[in-house]
């Protein structure tokens, strides 16, 4: 999505040690906010101009054919367009020979902000057709495009018995995709979605296929674990097609119970009850009124909400429901027939998802839940700061950590995502414990530590991407 | 003891790696490692990262010799935060001491290898993670939050931030040190993310016939939403080879091993689903004794190595789905080579088995070696059959350009950047060095080794009789 060229492009425009802690921030914010009066007319250059064409892909077959387009290994005459979209096509990348043809893939939803650096020139892929979706009727598992959305694929695995183990953490209509190299965040109460992803199918820079991972087994013992190292960041080292993830059967009995919290005090308690006690969940969503309110209109909704998903034998569900009417004492209300908001039919689903888009999303704080109290009262502070209402969306872990969404009710403007985004990491830095993920965020840091990892995954970039295709780098 | 890991291999082998050290080196602190990683690019000797040495692949093992470094007394175990459940672990420590010393604080160390008592928490790293409990709660990768380590360079480095859920994580290099085999740096201490301490952890044990019999098992359970702790088929011939050296060990015959934990009452409940489940399919409980043995018995799977000396494990991943046809291809592939093979299995996840088949071997015998074969061609079944074979290190990375395709350049691309020159276990996973550093023999093509073990299939064709080293009731299998 763009981060390593962001970060790559920040740190070449500050390079001047002199000026280097002095302009840094001034830079970012112009950067990100598009003040082409503070930032030199060279980068105002670079930052205007667009991609030269966007192609719509229907197969892998297309992709590869721009890979090798832009790589050079085959003319635009391969493309197969109608004469005068080839024409278009030919004369557009020519335009553009002087520097890179890179490839670059937009993801579906993108709750937070698109990437700084924008595409620059070459081919912008839709891949929004490459949405096949195959659920394996023999083992628990799928192959799924990277434009296929994360509802049509709960819808197909629940009409082949099944149920993908993992979840958006804020309902929106992200596609699978977007988990590679866009903002969504799938996981589930007992794993993060690296536990849940096999294998990536994607073309490398040099127009080959490259299968990294596996796509009916885990990759133990095979090397380096190549898709956790490149999750969130795949479209910069190579353009992913399909992927390959593990689904679970679904259960006899599945349900969604709803308890109502009066406070975040009675709310953290029950959460650490919970991640302490080894019952198992599907997912424990978190949502203050107004997050209630937009995924499930009408229903009723305390201050703060637990959404539990819970699976399993009847029996086993059954003790279940007591042990944890038990363990979350202090809830005031609970409710047994709100149905899960996954399990809307996929138009209501999509509705939903624009009606939190509407809001702005500045990044995700994640915290030990006994946080919580001190973080709902950092998040409102900073909803009052900017002068917009805040909605919450969330999830708990069995590690025993919450992730929010805080969702802000303001227009999606690029002076209000970077002081939101700021004030969510400064959040961060007070809360013992507490991480801040964020377009902005690791632009931000400047720990040793962290500059020396990304120096890292920069030279894999120009190893992996020899043929600067991908994303590639860009000169100032 | 500091030139081979677990697997036996034959002397002739000498004559292609030098596989005994220059020299041993016992750090105890990470500057020491990193002066030690300096020291070792002046002086152009290689460096060989050494945990328990469980290892089964030649991974901790030089090729070229070298300065091995035994990491065993960096066992510090540093920070505890019972509330957090996070725990921070130097390299060189035991994990079966790691799990005892979070019970002890109320903690639960949800995963732990085959050879805990022995592995350490680098070297199991190092191999990719798997083991015991990742059926339900996945790879070890899913539960640390932050590492340090010691680059090629010398350079100490933090791999991620402690503080972040790697979930969303960018910037976090944990995964490129997993399944590393110590080919980009030493690892020298992880923040653990461990598990609340269940209720109840009851192991169960069902009795079938044969293997056969028990083949429906893994898939019936991945296929229900039960979620086990841990499940294990174990074959009839191991049980006959554990119970030459072991008369305690029950009669041989198939026997599943699942785990279960969590609430009593959750625990409870389940054990009744999976009487009927497995009780449907055939199997028949045995008692608590039995299954408490074979519990206690976990870490402990090879003690028939004492009955030729040499014993040889491979270990490989299978499709769910395939398990029936991967029982019938060992079959096959162990009667062509004349051979006794036990074949163990544990679920990974609901699809993954990983498929642990091992043969005795005798070493100084003139065919004994040819047995190797049996790795060769049991790995090709995992290909052919959607699986892999697990491990690369010196004696399996053959299979690196297969297992990976078009996307091996990425793979080696992560050992290039991270070890440009080549210092750090040199010569492994990604390539194969001898011991000579002289063109065209200093490696040796994957293809080559390959075929060489396929000449010794062929051999071990042409062998008058079979290995038989036990009896198993109801005749050969």
């Amino acid at each position: 999505m763009g981060l390593l060229v962001d970060r790559a492009f920040i740190d070449a425009a500050t390079s001047a040690p002199a000026l280097r802690e002095m302009i840094r921030e001034t830079l970012v914010e112009a950067l990100f906010t598009r003040n082409d009066r503070v930032l030199p007319r060279d980068i105002v250059a670079v930052l205007a101009r667009q991609p030269s064409i966007t192609v719509k892909v229907r197969s892998d077959t297309d992709v590869q054919k721009l890979v090798r387009v832009a790589n050079g290994q085959e003319s635009t005459i391969s493309l197969g367009l109608p004469a005068e979209d080839y024409h278009y096509a030919r004369r557009q990348l020519s335009v553009t020979k002087d520097r890179d043809i890179g490839v670059y893939l937009r993801p579906a939803v993108l709750t937070t902000h698109p990437w700084i650096v924008p595409p620059q020139g070459g081919i912008e892929v839709d891949v929004r057709e490459l949405s096949s979706i195959e659920v394996d009727g023999k083992g628990n598992r799928a192959l799924v495009g990277v434009g296929a959305r994360w509802k049509a694929v709960y819808d197909e695995a629940a009409r082949a018995g099944r149920v993908p183990p993992f979840f958006p953490l804020v309902p929106l209509d992200y596609a699978m995709g977007d988990a590679l190299y866009g903002d969504a965040i799938f996981q589930s109460y007992s794993g993060p979605f690296r536990r849940y992803l096999y294998g990536v199918r994607s073309f490398a820079s040099h127009g080959r296929k490259a299968r990294i991972g596996f796509e009916e087994v885990r990759d133990h013992g095979t090397g380096y674990d190549a898709l956790g190292l490149l999750q969130n960041s795949f479209s910069e080292f190579v353009v992913p097609v399909a992927v390959a993830v593990a689904m679970a059967p679904r259960a006899r009995m599945m349900k969604n119970w709803v308890y109502h919290f009066p406070d975040a005090a009675k709310l953290a308690g029950a959460l650490a009850k919970l991640t302490s006690s080894a019952r198992p969940v599907l997912y424990a969503n978190v949502y203050d009124a107004a997050g209630w309110a937009l995924v499930h209109p009408g229903a009723a909704g305390g201050p703060l909400v637990l959404e539990l998903g819970v699976a399993g034998a009847p029996t086993l569900v059954a003790a279940r429901e007591k042990a944890l009417d038990a363990l979350l004492a202090g809830f005031t209300a609970k409710s047994a027939d709100t149905p899960s908001p996954y399990d809307a039919d996929a138009r209501a689903y999509a509705r939903t998802s624009e009606r939190i888009l509407k809001h702005l999303f500045a990044g995700y704080l994640t915290a030990p839940a006994k946080s919580l109290p001190a973080l709902l009262g950092m998040l409102q502070e900073a909803g009052v700061a900017s002068g917009a209402k805040v909605a919450l969306f969330g999830a708990a872990r069995g590690t025993g950590t919450v992730s929010l969404a805080p969702a802000f009710e303001t227009p999606r403007e690029p002076a209000k995502f970077y002081s939101v985004s700021r004030r969510l990491w400064e959040i961060a830095q007070k809360l013992p414990g507490a991480s801040c993920n964020s377009r902005l965020a690791h632009l931000w840091s400047q720990d040793r530590m962290y500059r020396a990892r990304l120096v890292v995954l920069q030279r894999l970039k120009e190893d992996i991407d020899s043929a600067r295709v991908v994303e590639p780098t860009v000169p100032l | 003891m500091h030139s081979h890991d677990f697997a036996s291999l034959p002397k002739i082998a000498l004559l292609q790696w030098k596989m005994i050290p220059d020299f041993v080196v016992v750090p105890k602190t990470v500057e020491e490692v990193s002066r030690l990683v300096e020291f070792a690019f002046e002086a152009g000797l290689p460096i060989i990262p050494r945990g328990g040495g469980s290892g089964l692949v030649g991974g901790a093992v030089p090729n070229r010799g070298g300065i091995l470094v035994d990491m065993r007394r960096m066992d510090r175990i540093g920070a505890v935060d019972p509330e957090r459940r996070l725990l921070t672990v130097q390299a060189g420590r035991a994990w079966k001491e790691i799990a005892d010393f979070a019970a002890a604080r109320g903690m639960f160390l949800p995963i732990a290898p085959l050879g805990a008592p022995a592995s350490t928490l680098g070297g199991w790293f190092a191999n990719g993670g798997v083991g015991i409990g990742s059926y339900k709660y996945g790879d070890a990768r899913d539960i640390v939050t932050d590492m340090q380590v010691v680059l090629p360079s010398g350079e100490a480095l933090r791999t991620a931030d402690g503080t972040v859920d790697l979930s969303v994580a960018f910037g976090n290099l944990n995964p490129a040190f997993f399944g590393s085999e110590g080919t980009i740096g030493l690892i020298i201490e992880a923040t653990l993310q461990l598990a609340p301490k269940p209720e109840a952890l009851v192991p169960l044990t069902y009795s079938f016939k044969d293997l056969w019999s028990a083949r429906e098992v893994p898939g019936t359970i991945a296929g229900s939403d039960l979620e086990p702790y841990n499940v294990a088929v174990m074959d009839p011939v191991h049980l006959a080879f554990m119970r030459t050296v072991r008369p305690e060990t029950p009669d041989p015959q198939a026997l599943v091993n699942v785990s279960l934990d969590g609430p009593k009452d959750e625990v409870a409940a389940a054990a009744a689903e999976l009487d009927a489940l497995l009780g449907g399919l055939g199997g028949k409980k045995l008692g608590e004794d039995v299954a408490k043995a074979q519990w206690d018995g976990r870490f402990d799977l090879y003690p028939a190595r004492r009955i030729t000396g040499g014993l040889v494990l491979t270990e490989t991943e299978f499709p769910t789905p395939a398990y029936v046809e991967m029982l019938r291809r060992a079959a096959r592939v162990a009667r062509r080579l004349r051979m006794q093979v036990a074949v163990n299995s544990f679920l990974v996840d609901r699809n993954t088995v990983a498929v642990n088949p091992y043969f005795l071997m005798e070493e100084d015998s003139p065919l004994g070696p040819t047995a190797l074969a049996f790795v060769k061609k049991f790995g090709d079944v995992a290909f052919a059959l959607g699986g892999h074979p697990e491990g690369l290190g010196l004696f399996t990375a053959f299979n690196f350009p297969k297992m990976h395709k078009g996307a091996t350049g990425i793979y080696e691309a992560v050992k290039t950047q991270l070890d440009p020159h080549r210092k750090v276990n040199p010569g492994k996973m990604t390539e194969v060095w001898t011991r000579y550093d002289l063109p065209i023999v200093n490696v040796i093509p994957p293809e080559i080794m390959g075929f060489g073990l396929d000449v010794a299939a062929f051999l071990r064709r042409l062998k008058p009789t079979s290995d038989r080293y036990v009896k198993i009731p109801g005749g050969p299998r």
